[in-house]
């Protein structure tokens, strides 16, 4: 049975390193965006492709300004720093700045349906028939000294139809104004000049995080050494996500040489010895390389989630090994296989309680829950397999000679379960406990809104506040999908989605919004423009040409056809609508409607409830959504994990000592929440993930203690305190993190595993011990 | 503040459009160009650019951040205006050039380097400036006369542009 495990063990891990190998010869396919973790949703699934296509195409900006006291050193800088986020590959510029030629094309394209296309404000007032405020205002820019109309302009078009459409739907809202082909603002003496451009890569993938800070970090160096004292203002998500990763990275970095010191040196003083340690790697190793082959071959990538977690709870691993060499403390016996033999029920009951959590788990069609759930139970499984197989082949040591306080030490919490004397303390712990509990169960405060999550730095957000103060650029936090089936099915939802925002805007829950229709109109409202101007505006055509000194016919004719969106190439739609157009393939269309000033996102999200066609999308609700809906999961799963493993154990303890067994585990899982909301910490996402941990950790210290009998029972005893001290430190040591989620992990598996170790001792059953092996 | 009348010479048309009115500067804050012929309008042009309103309706608003070159053309008539001929001289790289009693000066921007929507402003100027014209680069051109022009306080000159709107009809 031995050699045969260890045949097992040993080809499962050389598989799974083959399989690693095979996977990762293109790097690690790591994917830190947590909205790909959301399950695929029917109903919304245009929504989910339009978002994927808006992604490829780089949605997400990134925006500078730079400045220096002259315009054209400011304008050089700008334009060199530009050049060199495009050619690494970073950004995609946008033309804020429409070049002459672009202007000149685009008038000729719009021109023949200048009829056609009217703004908002003259379509009320032809509507109106107060046609005599167009033909006056067309008067008034005619005979303004500072006229923008020029004789061939004016004698193609009288009333200036073309160029009061053109202003009015490419009106520039920033404070920034145009001059030498950039948009710049004067400050305090200082200009400010705007490179702006579209994310080439996923702000969420941590390579283009890493590259695209090197090359702007790389840039800003040139330009100060090329420019002198030159200021760089600069914002977007991907130094948002590459600011949080580092952090995270940073402290994860700095807690965990703290607590693997820790660790080394817990190992030394119990064990005194290298052995122990060095095969807890191997233990260590075998789980990392179990869960990571298991889950590139079933998902093809790995969640960053997934990852962290997946990697905590092979963190149990080390537990194994624990248990594995306080055997070893057993003066009685010599033989390493009888050490596993030893630990072998406990351990084999741990696993598969576990395992079977897990696959619970998995049932969901929750893609992260269904990687940590696979990665967990593939690990641990190899993880298993090396201690009770591997262990004994490379261990030649004979029993420790030290050690006895420790095991005297270790059985101070047992005897206060199951001592006589501390009876009445016992009850006083658990009624303290319970009202603490209780007080901490009515604070529980749910949150899932990642804005609050995320802790924000200051000096970017400054940078971001300087850029809203100085350009009223702000980014972009909510905006509206609109789907049709063709481009004029979306022209006129947009359209009659405009109707509302216009509501709202003048109620001021939005400060405005940009849609393609405000640029060209649908079909439908194109030939309504038309037939207004021909009955309202036309009859006074020959009174104005003759006021304006015009002779000769109409210049207004019919145009052959209206103007559509399949008419513009992203190159000629102007910059402020190009990005709009989101996806297109035959049958589906979708634009995007861009909000700014969002003051009231609730009145958004009820526009968008009306009509299947709209969404609202907000990468931040995304997100909290995620969070919110994985949260829930994740508990519910874990009450069903709760069941089944009951029924398995049932099979060994019976079903009441089955529920006894699992008291300590559930407790500690009930109580950690309320205990952790007593501190004031909020209940997410992250604390939820955390119970998980606890779940298979305290379901592993309760089941040594039941199978533990006689001198065994110190050992399990020490095994567990020592597994209790390392999970703390790997992981407790976490709730110091500045990092919100971090934290949260960090402070629920603190009091989560403290509490799961002092009660559960009281899993064992003294008057009916389990003396037969599994 | 004075009186002007206005020639708009388009090229191609049969007849100038003109138009008259009075006009009311306010030094670094705003011009008041009130055209009362052929028909009542009031055009502000400000720091921030030119907004024209019919019977107290705007119907344009022009921004100088979005046409930058419209800024230079409003500097240059305030100070023309206002007799500050120093920095047009110095923009237009020349001297004014006595004639008849009288001056006048030429200023082309292409040739100080500037893209303006002008090809060149010629002012003739008296006591006040007397006229101006701007000419565009495809031959339009305006011709404007000022007359009745009269110095006085800033509050006076706001008060009297205040009386004016009375004109409208």
């Amino acid at each position: 049975m031995n050699r045969a495990g260890l045949l097992i063990y040993l080809a499962l891990l050389c598989s799974a390193v083959a399989i690693i190998g095979w996977r990762l010869q293109d790097g690690l396919p790591l994917d830190t965006n947590i909205v790909a973790m959301l399950p695929q949703s029917e109903d919304a699934e245009w929504v989910t492709r339009a978002e994927a296509a808006e992604r490829s195409q780089g949605s997400n900006q990134l925006i500078v300004l730079v400045g220096h006291q002259d315009f054209e050193t400011a304008r050089s800088a700008a334009l060199d720093l530009g050049k060199m986020l495009e050619e690494n590959s970073i950004v995609k510029l946008i033309q804020d700045q429409p070049q002459q030629s672009t202007l000149t094309s685009l008038n000729e394209l719009l021109f023949p349906h200048r009829k056609g296309l009217l703004g908002e404000g003259d379509r009320r007032l032809l509507a109106a028939g107060q046609e005599q405020v167009l033909v006056d205002r067309a008067l008034v820019q005619i005979l303004s000294p500072l006229s923008l109309a020029d004789a061939e302009l004016i004698r193609r078009d009288p009333f200036l139809l073309l160029p009061n459409y053109i202003a009015a739907s490419t009106e520039n809202r920033s404070k920034l104004l145009s001059r030498a082909n950039v948009l710049a603002i004067q400050e305090s003496g200082k200009w400010f000049v705007l490179v702006r451009g579209n994310l080439v890569g996923n702000p969420f993938d941590k390579g283009f995080q890493s590259r695209a800070r090197s090359v702007f970090d790389d840039a800003g160096g040139k330009l100060e050494k090329r420019y002198g004292d030159i200021q760089l203002l600069k914002t977007g998500a991907v130094f948002y996500g590459e600011h949080a990763y580092r952090q995270a990275e940073d402290e994860a970095g700095f807690i965990g040489m703290i607590s693997l010191i820790g660790i080394v040196i817990l190992n030394f003083l119990v064990f005194r010895s290298f052995q122990p340690l060095a095969l807890s790697l191997l233990a260590i190793a075998s789980g990392i390389a179990g869960g990571l082959a298991v889950t590139l071959l079933f998902f093809g990538s790995l969640q960053l989630l997934a990852l962290v977690f997946g990697a905590g709870l092979i963190g149990i691993s080390v537990d194994y090994a624990f248990h594995y060499f306080c055997e070893r403390f057993n003066q009685a016996s010599s033989v390493p296989a009888a050490r596993a033999r030893a630990i072998r029920s406990g351990l084999t009951l741990g696993l598969v309680s576990s395992v079977l959590g897990f696959i619970t788990l998995a049932l969901t069609p929750f893609p992260g829950l269904q990687q940590i759930a696979l990665f967990s139970a593939s690990g641990l499984t190899l993880a298993y397999l090396t201690v009770l197989y591997a262990f004994p082949y490379l261990d030649r040591s004979t029993p420790f000679r030290h050690g006895e306080k420790y095991l005297k030490l270790s059985m101070l919490l047992h005897d206060f379960w199951w001592r006589a004397e501390t009876r009445k303390w016992r009850w006083l712990f658990v009624a303290l406990l319970l009202i603490a509990g209780g007080l901490g169960a009515m604070q529980i405060t749910v949150d899932d809104d990642v804005r609050r999550l995320q802790s924000l730095p200051t000096d970017l957000q400054a940078e971001e506040q300087a850029i809203r103060h100085l350009a009223g650029i702000e980014n972009q936090t909510h905006r509206f999908f609109v789907r049709g089936s063709n481009p004029e099915e979306v022209l006129q939802a947009e359209e009659a989605l405009a109707l509302d925002l216009e509501a709202l805007r003048a109620s001021g829950a939005i400060g405005s919004y940009r849609m393609i229709s405000q640029f060209v109109p649908s079909k439908a409202r194109q030939l309504e423009n038309q037939a207004l101007v021909d009955d309202v505006l036309m009859p006074r055509l020959a009174e104005h040409m003759a006021a304006i000194g015009l002779s000769g016919a109409s210049p207004y004719q019919q145009a052959e056809n209206v103007l559509t969106v399949d008419q513009f190439t992203d190159a000629n739609m102007p910059g402020l609508f190009s990005h709009l157009r989101v996806y297109k393939t035959p049958g589906i269309v979708v634009h995007a409607v861009s909000l700014s000033g969002v003051k009231d996102t609730a009145r958004l999200a009820k526009l968008a409830e009306k009509s299947e066609n709209v969404a609202l999308i907000s990468q931040a609700d995304s997100l909290s959504k995620t969070f919110g809906a994985y949260r829930l999961r994740a508990l519910i799963m874990l009450a069903v994990a709760y069941v089944v493993v009951w029924v398995f154990l049932s099979l060994r303890y019976g079903f009441v000592g089955a529920f006894k067994v699992m008291i300590p585990s559930m407790a500690a899982v009930a109580l950690a929440p309320c205990l952790i909301a007593l501190m004031g910490e909020p209940f997410t996402f992250f604390n939820a993930m955390s119970l998980m941990l606890i779940f298979a950790i305290g379901l592993d210290y309760a089941l040594f203690n039941r199978e533990a009998t006689g001198d065994r029972q110190r050992r399990a005893m020490l095994a567990n305190g020592l597994s209790t001290i390392s999970t703390l430190l790997a992981f407790g040591l976490l709730a110091l993190s500045e990092t919100f989620a971090i934290h949260a992990f960090g402070i629920t598996i603190l009091v989560g595993i403290t509490l799961a170790y002092i009660l559960a001792p009281r899993a064992a059953d003294l008057e009916h011990p389990m003396t037969e092996p599994l | 503040m004075g009186r002007f009348e206005q020639a708009r010479y388009l090229r191609g048309f049969d007849k100038p459009i003109l138009s008259e009115g009075e006009f009311f500067l306010l030094p670094r804050s705003a011009l008041i160009w009130q055209t009362e012929k052929p028909f009542f309008s009031r055009m502000i042009i400000d720091e921030e650019g030119l907004s024209q309103a019919i019977k107290g309706a705007e119907v344009t608003r022009l921004s100088f951040k979005q046409f930058p070159g419209f800024k230079l053309l409003r500097d240059t008539l305030e100070n023309s205006l206002s007799g500050n001929w120093a920095p047009l001289e110095e923009i237009a790289g020349t001297k004014l050039l006595p004639a008849d009693g009288k001056y006048s000066l030429r200023f082309s921007p292409k040739t100080s380097g500037l893209t303006l929507p002008f090809a060149y402003l010629n002012f003739e100027i008296g006591d006040f400036l007397e006229s101006v014209e701007i000419v565009k680069s495809n031959g339009d051109r305006d011709v404007i006369t000022f007359s009745e022009q009269q110095v006085a306080p800033a509050a006076d000159v706001r008060a009297k542009a205040e009386s004016s709107k009375e004109k409208q009809p």
